[in-house]
């Protein structure tokens, strides 16, 4: 009965917005975000359901991957269905083994499904060749890692630097800089852009690895255990700080975490346990 | 910098063990290849020169064997080979073939000469196998100047009968058959095989060393033309057709080079030469009546040579020259064939080569050993770095940007390695130049192309030698870089 109706409420929203603006795909999204705002702000939980159909950057329908191990299989995760927007801030939870950095990884374009599909911008991430994926993978999505996997030969600039030079855009060197400087900025780096590595504590690589996650004003930057390795105050400094690029930049944030400490700072939460969703909470932005 | 430059060189200091070992591999590589190449080179070089200027000048002209085999100094085949079975060799029509060599275009000069090797009958049952050049002493001169030094007596005369015996041969006859030769007293009893067996003595005149510091021919000697050219059957009454047994062919095409020893060989010396010219009536008739006809044909065939050596103007245009002399020889149907100093050397210039050869099969096993080592060394540091291009992939490099971050690093290794090789071989090159690298023994010195070697690098050698240890380093990379690309993405997640 919701679904028909969301259906219908779907219809109903694409006149609108059609009305609002003629074109859609021209909306900023900012203008978009504002949109959905307001129908946030007018329509119940329905409208949810129609607010992801039109807004949805990735979709996971029916998703599984099962691992071989010696003459048994790991069923990892066992059919995720999940739609995720753009400005999401969402965390995956749950215990050891219930799937997080399966589903991480599939998002991520780094593994396949064994069964369902991965719908990035529209395709399906099976349908996609080597280096298909790859450019989607660098224009689309940003990652933190759990152990930051900076290139340890080289310093904070060039690490943040690095992304940038492997696409096909090309960028001036003065606007170059002035972006990795500006990012440098937002990570509280300045005084760190000359050091490699080895030469800064944990959550200042961390901060690296997300300065580095943005160079290339990815849609989805995606956190695998991004505090693990981390105190629990140097921890939650990382998650405030994702938290601060994804409300001014609506970079959706995609992490994993087994800290319920900071599980709750995300808006949508997704529990996980034997590779299934056991709950999951949107909260209003 | 380039960011890929930039990891490679960071990686080679943050991975110094690796790094040392890989360039040391190359460096030492890389001086054997210098150093060996330089000397080859210089060697091969060194017999060039001798034998362009003292030996066979840039083009030897003489007649192919029954086999197709190439003339050379010392008998078709580079020695190896019997000489021709028409006219015993020699050249057909010399007079008309001398005259258009000589007027050539870019011929300096030329020198028509007769070859024979035979035996020296000595005390006792010694006999000594010999490689006689018969040259008109006028034009050996002119065409070889200053080629020679008097020890004793006197070079031929023109229209003198004598020999001038080399120094070497003189103290292997005088010392180890222990028959004394006295210069200008001694006659030498010599057994000649071509043409029929002869024996002759003839007077020694004078001894003699060549100039060049070239050993392996030094046991050659001279023997006037008129003895020379009976001696090997070029006389007027010779037969187109001469049956030479098997035993006697081995004889006649014996390789000087391979050492004068294979003359006392029992098989060789007992043999008996037998000769069977076609017996019609008129040589029953001359062998049993009147015998003017016989001595007049048994006479020295006055136009009668083996082959022609010539000098150009510009020995760059050797090649070009045999190429347009052959092709002049077969337009005019004669039965000559133009070859380079390397053919004509024959057997010296083949061990060269040989030596060479085997300088480069050391070489590639040098190679491989250094293949192997730098794949193991560079296997072990991408399993190191796998996070690392697990990391590269997932931030979105493609496989090839994979494969240009390890083709750099390989390269880079390579490179360092070979200059640094390059300097340190050049360094010992530049010392041994100086001092001379004396032969050890006389298999070195046909390589050295003398009894002490003054190597020299070439800008081609050392280009070609840096290339070659590049390749192997390169090559030693693909392996690796192959595992590098089979890395995922998703590496970086469970590192």
């Amino acid at each position: 009965m919701i679904r028909t109706f969301a259906t219908i409420a779907a219809i109903l929203l694409r006149v609108y917005i059609k009305m609002l603006a003629p074109n859609i795909n021209y909306l900023s999204v900012v203008e978009q975000g504002q949109t959905v705002a307001r129908l946030n702000a007018v329509v119940p939980q329905a409208w949810c359901y129609a607010k992801e159909e039109l807004m949805a950057i990735i979709s996971l329908k029916d998703v599984k991957k099962t691992y071989p191990l010696g003459k048994t299989e790991v069923h990892a995760v066992q059919g995720v269905t999940v739609d995720i927007l753009e400005g999401d801030f969402i965390s995956f939870a749950g215990a050891s083994g219930s799937g997080k950095t399966t589903i991480l990884n599939m998002i991520g374009c780094i593994d396949v499904p064994t069964d369902g599909s991965v719908v990035i911008e529209g395709k399906n991430t099976r349908d996609l060749n080597d280096n298909q994926i790859t450019e989607l993978r660098h224009r689309f999505i940003g990652f933190i890692f759990q152990s930051f996997n900076l290139i340890p030969v080289l310093n904070v600039y060039e690490n943040i630097e690095f992304p940038l030079l492997l696409g096909k855009e090309k960028f001036g060197k003065a606007e170059k800089k002035e972006w990795i400087d500006h990012l440098i900025a937002e990570v509280g780096l300045e005084q760190w852009r000359h050091h490699k590595p080895n030469e800064l504590s944990g959550g200042q690589r961390q901060r690296v690895a997300i300065a580095r996650a943005l160079a290339t004003k990815p849609k989805v930057v995606l956190a695998d255990e991004p505090t693990a390795n981390l105190d629990s105050k140097t921890g939650e400094q990382i998650i405030e700080l994702m938290k601060k690029i994804n409300k001014e930049q609506n970079t959706t944030f995609i992490f994993s975490t087994h800290d319920a400490t900071i599980v709750d700072i995300a808006d949508h939460i997704i529990r996980l346990k034997d590779g299934l969703i056991i709950e999951e909470t949107r909260k209003e932005r | 910098m380039p960011i890929i430059l930039r990891i490679a060189i960071r990686n080679l200091k943050e991975h110094k063990l690796k790094s040392i070992i890989i360039i040391s591999l190359i460096a030492l590589g890389m001086i054997i290849l210098v150093i060996g190449n330089s000397v080859i080179d210089t060697g091969k070089a060194g017999i060039e020169k001798a034998f362009i200027q003292s030996f066979t000048g840039h083009i030897l002209v003489g007649v192919p064997g029954p086999n197709g085999e190439n003339p050379g100094l010392l008998g078709t085949g580079g020695g190896f080979g019997p000489p021709s079975s028409t006219k015993n060799g020699a050249i057909q029509n010399s007079p008309e073939v001398i005259k258009t060599l000589q007027e050539y275009p870019g011929v300096k000069a030329y020198n028509p000469q007769v070859y024979g090797a035979m035996l020296a009958v000595l005390t006792g049952d010694w006999r000594a196998g010999i490689g006689f050049m018969g040259v008109d002493p006028v034009q050996y001169n002119r065409m070889f100047p200053d080629n020679i030094e008097i020890l004793e007596g006197r070079f031929l005369e023109p229209g003198e009968e004598g020999i001038v015996m080399s120094k070497v041969m003189y103290d292997d006859i005088t010392i180890d058959a222990a028959t004394p030769i006295i210069i200008g007293e001694t006659k030498l009893k010599v057994q000649g095989f071509q043409g029929g067996s002869k024996i002759k003595q003839i007077p020694v005149i004078g001894l003699f060393n060549f100039k060049t510091p070239n050993s392996s021919m030094q046991e050659l000697c001279f023997m006037d033309l008129d003895s020379l050219r009976y001696m090997t059957g070029m006389v007027v009454g010779s037969t187109d057709q001469v049956k030479v047994e098997e035993g006697d062919q081995d004889l006649l095409g014996a390789d000087l080079s391979a050492g004068f020893d294979s003359f006392f060989d029992e098989e060789v010396v007992g043999g008996q030469a037998t000769v069977s010219a076609s017996l019609d009536s008129q040589n029953i008739y001359n062998i049993l009546g009147d015998t003017s006809r016989r001595e007049e044909l048994s006479k020295a065939d006055s136009g009668a040579w083996h082959y022609l050596l010539l000098k150009l103007e510009d020995g760059s245009k050797t090649e070009e020259t045999i190429v347009s002399l052959n092709k002049l020889f077969s337009e005019k149907n004669w039965d000559l064939r133009a070859v380079n100093w390397e053919i004509a050397a024959g057997a010296i210039a083949t061990f060269v080569t040989g030596a060479q050869l085997f300088f480069f099969i050391l070489v590639f096993i040098i190679a491989v050993v250094c293949v192997i080592v730098i794949m193991n060394t560079m296997v072990v540091s991408i399993m190191e770095r796998t996070a690392e291009i697990g990391t590269m992939r997932a931030l979105g490099a493609r496989k090839s940007y994979i494969r240009k971050v390890f083709l750099t690093e390989t390269f880079a290794l390579s490179i360092m390695g070979g200059l640094i090789g390059l300097l340190i071989g050049g360094s010992l090159i530049a010392i041994l130049h100086s001092v001379g690298l004396p032969s050890p023994n006389s298999l070195f010195d046909l390589v050295f192309g003398g009894k002490v070697l003054y190597p020299i690098l070439t800008v081609p050698s050392v280009l070609s030698t840096l290339v070659l240890m590049v390749l192997v380093g390169l090559l030693s990379g693909l392996y690796p870089t192959r595992l590098a690309l089979k890395i995922q993405p998703i590496k970086a997640m469970q590192s």
